[in-house]
């Protein structure tokens, strides 16, 4: 039982580490140890659920899910009262620096976009990638992330007032 | 002022982040938490989960209701967990897997790595793709014994690669050069360039090196880089290993030995030092540097020999009352000095009155 699960686990991870990697990097704003943090967690979700998960072959959209969500989740937790307090309080806690700025130095509107998205709050990070980055439709937002379809359209609405009140243009298929 | 299109620049964004991907050291590190996980027992009966539960209830409330850190609060900072951290400790995650320790003592454990670090003051590491970086401080580095077959540790220096099957080692790391010194286990030594030396314990190795360092091996008093540092023995340069050395790795430029004639100067007095420090002998390190201080030497030595001093009494001997004077003393004599800012360390760390 554990070797069928390890060699399950271990043919998922090979299969799709990049693409959850990438999923948490995009939604951590760029920070590759937070990325790092959840990519782990969401493997070890895998491993819980695999005895119980009955279609293997759709594992992309469940990982992609189960990655949102948990992004989400740990992106509310950072901005928890606790955690805000402990920030203001201790320089060490304050939120970790983006390690792939770098990467996007180069590209100045690149760079710029990354660090609105930062700006936003967990919701509107998560829905507006969902919908920008990956073309999905409110209805499958709200799929995911266990969402009504109105609550969604809210979300996306604020997003983009945020994004435009930073000095953007949002095209009006994305609002 | 024209406004640029978000959803155009978020995905230029994205594509970076594609072309990033993932790091090999992160994927590393991944399957190595990941599978050592599912090596563990997880069905364990409803008791267990019960008491479990309990336990968690009362170690979150614990968590909730204690200050952030403690000496036995265990939290991780840059992929590295901390352990036996001190009250005052402030250490931070920066730019590109960096981790600074400003100001405290702690462990950093890095188990993918396979050891630990224990910084000697003020301290910065950095992850890299061939191994972990000391970027500035002091550190006593600990590695677990590697398994037969396995790839050695490798700690990098400005000045080279210092590769390690399992042993105790502190390495010195300064913006113009640095040491190691070896107390037990065997490391090898590799400078970009490929020259590789072996220390045994008791073997000190000091940079930056010379073109020439090494070429005179097995022959006392050339000038190799490495140096007996116990006290008995006589100085003597060390054969260098016999194997291949690596190819030299690029990104590893020597910095110009700015201070070249400050450590010339100072080599075998800083080799005595190392020697009554690898001893835990910081009373007598730091009376040998008093003297020292009367000493005529260049003020450019003086200062650096003013602020080991400084350093032990902070660090080792942790002598508030004596450092503190001392720091005074030393701002005072090197108002614009070399090393200002580990001098404002060392007062904020024992709150000294400026």
């Amino acid at each position: 039982m554990a070797n069928r699960q390890r060699l399950t686990l271990e043919t998922c991870y090979r299969l799709h580490r990049e693409r959850v990697f990438r999923l948490c990097l995009r939604y951590g704003g760029g920070d590759a140890s937070w990325a790092e943090d959840v990519t782990h967690d969401v493997f070890i979700k895998l491993l819980e659920h695999l005895p119980r998960l009955e279609r293997l072959d759709d594992i992309g959209g469940w990982l992609y899910r189960v990655t949102t969500n948990l992004a989400l989740s740990r992106l509310r937790q950072r901005r928890s009262v606790r955690m805000a307090l402990r920030r203001l309080f201790s320089p060490s806690e304050r939120e970790a620096q983006v390690s792939t700025d770098l990467l996007l130095m180069q590209r100045e509107q690149a760079a710029r976009a990354m660090a609105t998205l930062r700006a936003l709050p967990p919701r509107e990070r998560v829905v507006l990638c969902m919908k920008v980055l990956d073309g999905k439709s409110q209805r499958e937002i709200a799929d995911a992330l266990s969402m009504s379809e109105g609550f969604v359209s809210k979300l996306v609405a604020r997003a983009c007032a945020h994004v435009r009140a930073l000095g953007w243009e949002v095209s009006d298929g994305e609002a | 002022m024209a406004r640029h299109d978000f959803g155009a620049a978020l995905r230029e964004a994205d594509r970076a982040l594609e072309r990033f991907g993932m790091p090999d050291e992160v994927d590393r590190r991944l399957q190595h938490r990941l599978f050592e996980t599912l090596g563990r027992p997880r069905r364990w009966p409803t008791l267990v989960w019960l008491g479990l539960g309990v336990c968690a209830t009362a170690a979150l409330v614990v968590v909730l209701v204690r200050p952030e850190s403690g000496p036995a609060h265990l939290r991780s900072v840059g992929g590295m967990t901390v352990v036996d951290p001190s009250a005052d400790l402030r250490i931070s995650a920066g730019e590109n897997g960096e981790v600074e320790v400003a100001q405290g003592d702690c462990t950093l454990v890095d188990r993918a790595w396979g050891g630990s670090f224990r910084g000697l003051g003020p301290l910065t590491l950095r992850r890299e793709r061939t191994g972990l970086r000391v970027v500035r401080g002091v550190v006593e580095v600990r590695v677990q014994k590697r398994a037969a077959g396995s790839p050695p540790a490798r700690v990098l220096i400005s000045d080279g690669t210092i590769e390690v099957l399992g042993t105790r080692f502190t390495v010195s790391q300064r913006a113009d050069g640095g040491q190691v010194a070896l107390y037990e286990g065997l490391i090898e030594f590799t400078s970009p360039d490929g020259r590789v030396w072996r220390l045994e314990p008791g073997d000190m190795l000091a940079w930056p090196l010379d073109e020439g360092d090494g070429a005179g091996a097995g022959a006392p008093g050339t000038d190799s880089p490495v140096r007996r540092i116990r006290p008995e023995a006589p100085l003597r340069v060390l054969p260098p290993a016999g194997r291949h050395a690596p190819p030299p790795d690029p990104s590893l430029e020597p910095p110009a030995p700015s201070v070249a004639e400050v450590e010339a100067d100072l080599q075998p007095l800083l080799q005595q030092i190392a020697v009554l420090r690898s001893r835990g002998l910081y009373e007598q390190a730091a009376r040998t540097l008093e003297q020292a201080l009367h000493e005529s030497y260049a003020p450019a030595t003086l200062e650096r020999v003013s602020f080991e001093l400084g350093s032990i009494l902070t660090y080792h001997l942790g002598d508030a009352e004596r450092a503190c004077t001392h720091w005074r003393a030393h701002r005072a004599r090197y108002p614009a000095g070399r090393y200002d800012r580990e001098v404002h360390l060392g007062e904020t760390r024992l709150g000294c009155s400026r």
